[in-house]
Order: structure tokens, then sequence, then C-alpha cells
């Protein structure tokens, strides 16, 4: 017979399985602890903490199959494709108005140069590139 | 009526359209903002969640390890280190038994080591969620949309040409701030409907996934651990109070341990499931601005999302309460 992957929801199933037959043994030892021998008492203490390692380990499965299954993987990848394409409209915008600031800019210098005053170009020249790279 | 007057009667009420539909629309979308701007905030939490699975897994074995070494402080010593060292290689383990499934604590170890790899992949799936609802909350976002500050600076630098008059460059400043407005928030909106439209099922999916990872995976560790620790402080007090001169002090104190360990575990769980739901909401917050992408700016998407925003944030509490 041919041996079949474990599902996701297999692992976790078992998972389950195993913490409430992990607790169901401890019930029973619990109630049971002054009619039980030493050797018994260690016994099922033993078997409890075998069935919490493996419910351990069956969460870990679960964990790596969920995380990494193929319809995770492409859904993660069309997100991240579309927060760029967001992006890039924010971007767009943003740019609306620095376009408006550079013109204002631009106008500040234009009537800077026309009045001749040294100090008023440099100043609007300077204002100029610092809105160009803001 | 004449021509003129109908003409003019026509542009007024398209005027009033134009501005009725550019204010109302800014408003709403801010809803959405409020909305995925929650949800972002608390998957911002994510990673204490995450990054908790290994601290369980690491918790439970050394229960397991401390009872077996009988609790001699040396050898506890070496058992609490272990998960700081970073290269096991002969880490000195001597005096420290196997476990009855025949696994030593530097096998425990290395398994639990395993959470923290899928704690990475977790994290980047949630950056990825992250990423999206905040970006469409900055999309989302009137300022975006809003050049009046701009026009001014602009209106301000036209004037001083002195060519035109002042009560002129208003006027056009406002007409432009009205075509731009309206002509952007149109060009926002397409974008927004396109993102919701085709991510819809796979927000859902990564969602779904978040969400089984902490409100099914990690709460299953966290329960794993409870029950070691249960059976571990059961065992310890029955056994203390097995031997002859029992101070009742000690056993207090035992108990006391337990039951604070018990309420952080508690409150733990309580977040996880939290964050669960929460997650649900992103899915049903998401598919509904799905379902009324043709009309982001009506009453129903307003209130939906306002809703929404609150049910996420009034989650938020919950976690506070076990992550400080």
């Amino acid at each position: 017979m041919a041996q079949t992957e474990l599902t996701q929801a297999q692992a976790q199933q078992l998972a389950d399985e195993y913490l409430e037959l992990a607790k169901a043994i401890r019930k029973y030892r619990d109630e049971n602890f002054n009619t039980l021998s030493e050797e018994e008492r260690k016994r099922l203490r033993n078997f409890i903490n075998q069935m919490l390692n493996e419910a351990t380990d069956f969460t870990q499965r679960s964990i790596v199959l969920l995380l990494s299954s193929a319809e995770t993987k492409e859904a993660v990848g069309n997100i991240v494709k579309t927060t760029k394409n967001l992006k890039a409209a924010i971007k767009t915008l943003e740019g609306i108005n620095k376009i408006l600031k550079v013109a204002a800019a631009a106008i500040d210098l234009a009537i800077a140069v026309a009045s001749g005053n040294p100090v008023s170009i440099v100043k609007a020249i300077e204002e100029a590139i610092s809105t160009a790279n803001s | 009526m004449n021509k003129f007057t109908l003409k003019k009667k026509f542009l007024s009420t398209l005027l009033l359209l134009i501005i009725t539909f550019v204010n109302s629309s800014c408003v709403e979308l801010e809803n959405i903002r409020k909305f995925t701007e929650n949800a972002a905030a608390v998957s911002e939490k994510f990673p204490e969640l995450s990054g908790d699975i290994y601290g369980s897994c690491v918790r439970r074995y050394r229960y397991v390890f401390i009872e077996l070494v009988n609790f001699r402080p040396d050898l506890m010593q070496k058992i609490d280190n272990l998960s700081e060292v970073e290269n096991l290689d002969g880490y000195p383990t001597v005096g420290i038994p196997r476990d009855s499934s025949g696994l030593s604590i530097i096998q425990h170890e290395l398994k639990c080591r395993e959470f923290k790899k899928s704690h990475k992949a977790a994290m980047l799936i949630n950056k990825a969620l992250v990423d999206y609802l905040k970006t469409l909350g900055e999309l989302a976002a009137n300022d975006l949309t809003s050049y009046d500050k701009s026009l001014d600076q602009l209106g301000t630098s036209v004037t001083s040409i002195g060519v035109f008059e002042e009560k002129h460059i208003n006027a056009g400043k406002g007409l432009a701030g009205f075509i731009l407005n309206a002509a952007t928030e149109f060009w926002r909106r397409k974008k927004l409907k396109s993102a919701i439209e085709q991510r819809d099922k796979d927000v859902s999916t990564v969602s779904v996934v978040l969400k089984k990872y902490i409100a099914e995976e990690y709460v299953r560790m966290l329960n794993i651990e409870k029950e070691q620790m249960d059976g571990f402080y059961t065992e310890l007090i029955r056994n203390y109070q097995a031997q002859p001169n029992v101070n009742q002090l000690t056993v207090l104190m035992f108990k006391n341990e337990w039951d604070a360990k018990t309420t952080q575990l508690k409150d733990k769980i309580e977040a996880a499931q939290a964050y669960g739901k929460i997650m649900e909401n992103v899915i049903a917050g998401h598919h509904k601005l799905y379902e009324f992408r043709e009309s982001l700016n009506s009453k129903e998407v307003r209130q939906m999302a306002l809703q929404y925003a609150k049910n996420i944030g009034d989650l938020i509490g919950t976690f506070r309460k076990a992550f400080k």
C-alpha cells in the first residue's frame, strides 16, 4: 500500500488527541493514586510525558504544513505585489502635491531673479532646491 | 426659462454634486483607514505571540527535566540556561538523564528550536498582511488628496508676480482645488477598489493561516505546557507532603507559584483567542469592503468600517493584559 503524506488537519487532530490522552491518563492516575503501586504510578507518569512529547511534535508538523502550503505562499505573493502597486499609487498622489510646491518655488525664483536682489535670489534658489529634493 | 439660465442651473447643480462627492468621500474613506490602522496595529503584537511558541516548548521540557534531576540546584541551573546557549555542541549535560521517550535535553531543545524557524516564516506572512493593511489605510487617508496647503503656497507665489488680481487668483485656486480633488479622489477610489477586489480571497487565506497558527497551534502549545505544569506541581506538592516535618508555608508557596503561572497561561490563551477573533474581523471587514467596492463612499461602508475598527480596538486590551 502506498504511503500517504500527513495533512495539516491530520497533524492537528493527532496533536489534539495526544494531548487529550495525556489529560485522561493524568486524571486516572490522580483519582486512583492511592490504589496504584509505585511502579504503576511511574509508568503512567512516563506515559503522560510521552503523550505530551507526541502532542508537541505533531503541533510542530501541523505548523510547518500550515505555513508552507502552496496556497499560503501564493496568497502572500499576491498581497506583496498589490502592496507595491498601492505604494506606487500613494507616490503618485504625493507627487501631485510636490509638483504644486515646486511650481510655487519656481515662480518665487523667477520673481527673485527679476528683482535683481542677490540675497533674494540665493534664498529662492535654496528653497527651490530643497523643495525639489523633499 | 431661457437657454442661458438652464445652462447656469445645470452647471450649479453639477458643481454642487462635485462638492458633495469630494467632501463626503473624504470622510468615508477615512473610516476605511481607521479599520485598516487598527487591524495593522494589532498585527504588530504578533511577534510576541508567535515568539512565545518556542518559549512554551522550552518551559515544558524544563518541568520534565527538573523533575528528572530531582530538583538538584546545580543541574536545574544547566536546564534553565540551555535555551540561552546558541551552539549546543559540548554543552555539559552530565547528571541529566534522558526522558521516558529516550530523548536527551539537548534533543528537546533542538526540537523546540524548530519553532523558531516557523516563527520566522510566520513573521514574513504577518508582515505581508500588515504592510498591505497599512498601505491600504494610507491610500484611504484624506491628507493624500488635500492640496489646499500646496495651492495656497502656489497662490501666494502667483499673487506676488503682480500680474493677476488676488480675487481672481483665489477663485482660480478654489476651482483648481476642486478639479484636482475630484480627479484624484476618483483615481484613488479606483485604486482602492481594484486592490480590495483582487486581494479579498488572499487576505482571507493569509488571515485564516495566522488565526490557526495563533488561536489553534499556539493555544495547544500553551495547553500542553499547562498539562505538564499541572502534573509537575501536583507531584511536587504530593512528594513534599509525604515527607516528615512538612512546613505548611512551603506548601503555600508552591501553590501560589502554581496559581501565578496558571493565571499567566490563562491570560496568554485569552490573548491568542482574541487575536483569532481579530483575524475574523479582518476577514469579515475586508470582505464587506469587497462587497461594497462599487460604493466605498456609501453610508453602509462608513458604518461597517467604523464597527470593525471598534471591534478590533476593543480586543486590544486583552493583549495588553498578557503581554505588557
